[in-house]
């Protein structure tokens, strides 16, 4: 391996798509590398320098995480005022996801006597806090015809532009994933995109992360879209979710969703 | 330091040498070294020389990738043998190592393991070297000699460097094994206590123990270590019990580990692809404790025998 010193050796050995990685990880392997252990001390030494410039960032948890802060995708173009195939801003996708959601998806989860209700989140809810919003959100309340109460299902999907998706909007999936019951990644990206070679590494941290993958090919062939990885369910409280229902969704909709469960358990 | 030199061999294949390999060395890794007075305490250093052109023990121990970028850097003893033992003098043995090759932890760091590995050329390697001598006017035996007399220094060095020094050796007997069996401070041979592997081991100890040889007699009766045992196969009862009477008589051929290693799933699976810098109990689990650990005792036992 060619690096001049050990921050390049820290840069290399980093998933240029930003996947972290423990920080004893990543000191064992700058140990391979070296063919000789790495102290903590020049670990953090050579580490510091990198987080200061911004060209890596640090998670908490395990011991601390590090990543390599990906390139910052291009501007987005002017939108444009046809459905094209490339070049969409994720404002002008939010429509064909929320038809998509409420004809496709919702329909294919299979509930017994579901009803579903599909929100824009995008920008209800308080502002705080990183990745806090998610840009659908989508409720199943379903139940059996005799056995007893109904169950409500909520589903959060972050939409990103084609060439915004990358391992960062998986992230942010599963941050939403803390407040609801499930947590997709939608990107749009159309047969042949350039940015297909991105996808191992957004499947393998959907696949880890137990976030689902939507892949949105053409807007105005919904019927293309393909769901790549099924979210697997968060144990999540039910308090939470509930307390996150209540500030995300319009009265309309939250009433809604308090008759929908009314009737399915009448 | 004096490091010693564990050559784990057998000419039958199939009977757990590379498990027995990479779970001594990383148990050994994994204790304290005998260090003087005055030096800082710290773990064993392991060095493994891979004999063997089925490359396993190289690919367990440093990995797909690594294991690719030693062979394409001659750290392996294949490249050994054709260029520095034919004359060419482009690296001595030290300089072969792969030094922190190991992806397994233990108390939060790799352990301290290196590897010469071993290329799928080394029999070509080992028969070039033979025919290159014999055209020297070197007959068989002399030329052995000559390999054995130009290898020794260089083991001699590693010696200085490493605690313990293991080697992989080939199925059947190849010269590289050879001479790492007639090296080593103790021979392991792993055999499965069943009837053809008992046959094979006495055929084994005669060719390499008994029979007139230019190179130096081994420094002792090897010690067998039965492997993938099974309690319940009555085969495999008798044999043991064939192979420990035999090992109590007074002209015997072998002597006999007391710690046999079980036939275990987990064990195989051990040496696949496994997950990403696993630790050392997390690798071996119950058989840690249960096996590896009591294995390690006695052979440093019969090491301070020596």
């Amino acid at each position: 391996m060619s690096v001049d010193t050990l921050e390049d050796l820290i840069v290399s050995l980093l998933d240029p798509g930003g996947e972290p990685m423990t920080n004893q990880i990543l000191r064992l392997r700058m140990g391979k590398a070296l063919e000789r252990k790495v102290t903590d001390a020049e670990f953090y030494a050579a580490r510091e320098p990198l987080l200061r410039q911004g060209v890596l960032g640090r998670e908490r948890g395990q011991g601390g995480k590090t990543f390599r802060t990906p390139p910052p995708p291009p501007p987005e173009p002017e939108e444009k005022p046809q459905r094209g195939r490339k070049g969409r801003s994720e404002q002008s996708l939010m429509a064909p996801l929320g038809d998509y959601l409420r004809d496709s998806f919702g329909p294919g989860l299979e509930l017994p006597r579901a009803r579903f209700i599909v929100q824009d989140t995008s920008r209800s809810g308080p502002p705080r806090g990183l990745w806090e919003r998610p840009d659908y959100v989508l409720v199943a309340v379903s139940g059996y015809r005799y056995l007893p109460g109904t169950h409500v299902d909520v589903h959060a999907f972050e939409l990103k532009t084609e060439s915004g998706g990358d391992v960062r909007g998986v992230h942010e999936a599963l941050a939403h994933s803390q407040q609801t019951d499930f947590a997709h990644f939608v990107w749009f990206l159309p047969m042949g995109s350039k940015h297909e070679d991105r996808l191992p590494a957004v499947e393998t941290a959907c696949r880890k992360h137990g976030i689902g993958l939507v892949l949105l090919r053409d807007t105005d062939e919904l019927a293309q879209t393909e769901i790549r990885i099924d979210a697997t369910r968060r144990n999540t409280e039910r308090a939470i979710v509930d307390e996150f229902l209540h500030v995300r969704l319009t009265a309309e909709n939250l009433a809604q969703i308090t008759d929908l469960s009314g009737r399915l358990a009448a | 330091m004096r490091g010693k030199i564990i050559a784990v061999a057998n000419m039958k294949g199939g009977v757990g040498k590379t498990t027995t390999v990479v779970m001594l060395a990383e148990a050994l890794a994994a204790l304290p070294a005998d260090t003087r007075a005055r030096e800082t305490p710290r773990l064993n250093r392991v060095l493994v020389i891979d004999f063997d052109a089925q490359s396993s023990a190289s690919f367990c121990i440093a990995g797909d990738a690594h294991f690719t970028s030693m062979i394409q850097r001659g750290r392996t003893i294949d490249a050994y043998v054709q260029e520095e033992l034919l004359g060419r003098h482009t690296g001595t043995l030290i300089q072969r190592v792969q030094n922190q090759v190991s992806e397994t932890r233990y108390k939060g760091d790799a352990l301290d393991i290196s590897l010469i590995a071993c290329g799928v050329g080394l029999r070509r390697s080992e028969r070039h070297l033979m025919v290159a001598l014999n055209s020297q006017g070197f007959s068989l035996e002399d030329g052995e000699r000559k390999v054995w007399d130009a290898m020794l220094p260089d083991l001699d060095s590693l010696r200085g460097q490493y605690d313990y020094i293991l080697f992989d050796c080939a199925p059947g007997i190849s010269l590289m094994t050879d001479i790492g069996i007639r090296a080593a401070d103790i021979v392991v041979a792993t055999t499965m206590p069943d009837y053809l592997s008992r046959y094979g081991l006495e055929m084994f100890v005669r060719t390499t123990w008994l029979d007139a040889s230019s190179l130096p007699r081994p420094k002792r009766l090897p010690y067998v270590l039965i492997t993938r045992f099974q309690a319940n196969i009555r085969q495999h009862k008798h044999v043991l019990e064939q192979l420990e009477c035999e090992a109590a008589q007074a002209d015997r051929h072998w002597q006999m580990f007391k710690t046999r290693i079980p036939v275990s799933a987990h064990l195989a699976q051990t040496l696949g692809p496994n997950d990403e810098w696993p630790t050392l109990s997390g690798r071996y689990r119950h058989l840690l404790k249960e096996v590896i650990e009591p294995l390690v005792d006695e052979l440093k036992g019969y090491l301070r025998d020596a």
